[in-house]
């Protein structure tokens, strides 16, 4: 008889338990949600908030939260745990809230890394039919295992006259302040995660292709122009 | 190859500036590092090598945009330095379209402490060279005091000469040089040099691409070229006399070669930022 009147008790007050909120908030509009269950004097009452991904919250006190979502329908939920410390029992409740934030998402504008160049494989030719648009030519060795043999002067030679800038230094060159040239720092660390000696093509300080140095004057200009 | 007047092959010097040849020690300690012995290239392999170096132009003096003149002065070893310094600066941007003419004058006189007549060592040339760098002339590829506008420092050439647009008594001592020249000089710096022990490693350099400085008899010299005449191998050289001369394997091997230098991070602005127009003019000498 207690325990059934106990549970009565205890039924009652968890089912009382309100998750405040609007179902509909504008773009920008604070995202408010309290949980306010009904508590007795003998009763605590423990809440675990559940926001999936990609709702962010701050928990501002025990029951209460501000969320910050996107536009689109939600639905946010929490387990509430009670105590009666009178009766020393427990009880488990969850409750959920859809809501909508209305609006469209701002387009995340592209993203685009210049420290993630075009990486060929090395074992793999270069498809000599696709040319990729490029202002500079940069040759990068490492002096200690590699000096630039003639036909590489000869290849750069012939992409001056082209009208292209062209560029063959050690990977350790500086400008005078002592920090990597400004023109060549992304080709630079284009070639430093292939192996050296490297041939980089750059198109306005963006990396277009970084691949192991061909070996021969006409496969440095395939490379370049596209097979003609 | 047209066979080369033997006139030009092993020219005496006089004595005009160069003192004692360093050694490959000496060389290292101030700044430049042994010749990495896997870029030595057999000798059965130099006229083949030469050949290539030809059909491509890549060799050092392929890179060079002029000559210097020393006058009677005893700026030998700067000359040469500043010719090779020149050299590597136009080979790293494939192109002798972005020249910067620098002075040999400003070497010496900041080698020597002020001291006009003597000479000087390519020792202290290199260790100058890796430290503080180069200050470039009034005159540039487009012209007289074309470089003048167009840098933070400059200086003219060398006291020895007298042409009429350089001064006729242009010796300058440290002490008059403009304050805060490093500012210009840091942007030419060599920034690594091989010492060259002997004439193989001198050949090798050559077929490499590099300029080597070194010097004989009193006289410092910029080798730019190997060469093959008849059966002979000759080293040829930017004499800082406006002329080319040949220098047989016999006379070769000491000073080093340079096989880079800075970079500038636009070669249209050579010294970036340190530029007339947005800082006050500084110069030395008159024009």
């Amino acid at each position: 008889m207690n325990k059934f009147l106990l549970l009565f008790m205890l039924i009652p007050s968890v089912c009382l338990a309100n998750l405040s909120g609007k179902d509909t908030y504008e773009n920008h509009e604070p995202i408010v949600l309290r949980c306010s269950p009904k508590l007795t004097d003998s009763e605590t009452a423990t809440y675990v908030w559940n926001t999936p991904k990609p709702l962010r919250v701050i928990e501002v006190s025990d029951n209460t939260i501000h969320v910050w979502s996107p536009p689109g329908p939600h639905v946010i939920s929490v387990t509430v745990v009670t105590v009666d410390w009178t009766t020393r029992s427990v009880s488990v409740k969850e409750y959920s809230r859809p809501f909508v934030v209305a609006g469209q998402a701002p387009r995340p504008p592209p993203v685009v890394d210049p420290d993630k160049p075009v990486v060929v494989d090395p074992d793999k030719p270069v498809d000599p039919l696709t040319p990729v648009e490029t202002d500079l030519v940069a040759i990068i060795y490492e002096s200690d295992d590699f000096i630039p043999p003639p036909y590489i002067t000869g290849a750069l030679r012939q992409l001056r006259e082209q009208g292209l800038e062209v560029r063959a230094f050690d990977k350790d060159v500086t400008s005078g302040s002592g920090d990597v040239p400004k023109q060549i720092a992304a080709a630079l660390t284009a070639a430093r995660r292939i192996r050296l000696p490297a041939l980089v093509l750059v198109r306005n300080g963006k990396v277009t292709r970084a691949i192991r140095l061909p070996r021969s004057t006409s496969a440095i200009l395939e490379a370049v122009n596209g097979k003609n | 190859m047209a066979k080369i007047n033997p006139k030009l092959i092993d020219v005496s010097h006089m004595p005009d500036g160069m003192l004692d040849n360093p050694s490959e020690y000496d060389l290292m300690c101030a700044g430049a590092i042994k010749f990495p012995k896997e870029y030595y290239i057999p000798k059965n392999e130099w006229a083949d090598r030469i050949e290539q170096v030809d059909l491509n132009q890549s060799a050092a003096l392929d890179f060079s945009a002029r000559f210097t003149h020393q006058g009677r002065s005893h700026e030998c070893v700067h000359h040469a330095t500043t010719q090779g310094t020149e050299c590597v600066y136009n080979r790293q941007l494939g192109t002798i379209d972005y020249a910067v003419y620098l002075s040999p004058l400003f070497g010496y006189s900041l080698a020597t402490n002020g001291r006009e007549r003597g000479g000087s060592n390519v020792m202290d040339a290199l260790y100058q060279s890796m430290e503080v760098g180069r200050i470039p002339e009034f005159d540039g590829p487009d012209g007289q005091n074309t470089q003048y506008d167009k840098f933070l420092h400059t200086m003219h050439q060398t006291s020895g000469r007298s042409e009429t647009h350089w001064p006729k008594s242009g010796w300058v001592k440290p002490r008059r040089f403009p304050r805060g020249y490093e500012q210009t000089a840091k942007h030419f710096k060599i920034l690594e040099a091989w010492a060259i022990p002997n004439a193989d490693a001198h050949m090798s350099a050559l077929l490499h691409g590099f300029p080597i400085i070194n010097g004989r008899k009193g006289h410092s010299i910029c080798h730019g070229r190997a060469v093959k005449d008849g059966r002979k191998f000759l080293s040829m050289y930017r004499d800082s006399y406006n002329r080319d001369l040949y220098d047989s394997l016999k006379l070769l091997g000491g000073g080093f070669c340079i096989t880079s230098v800075s970079m500038p991070d636009d070669p249209n602005e050579p010294t970036g930022d340190d530029v007339q127009g947005k800082k006050k003019r500084k110069t030395i000498g008159s024009r």
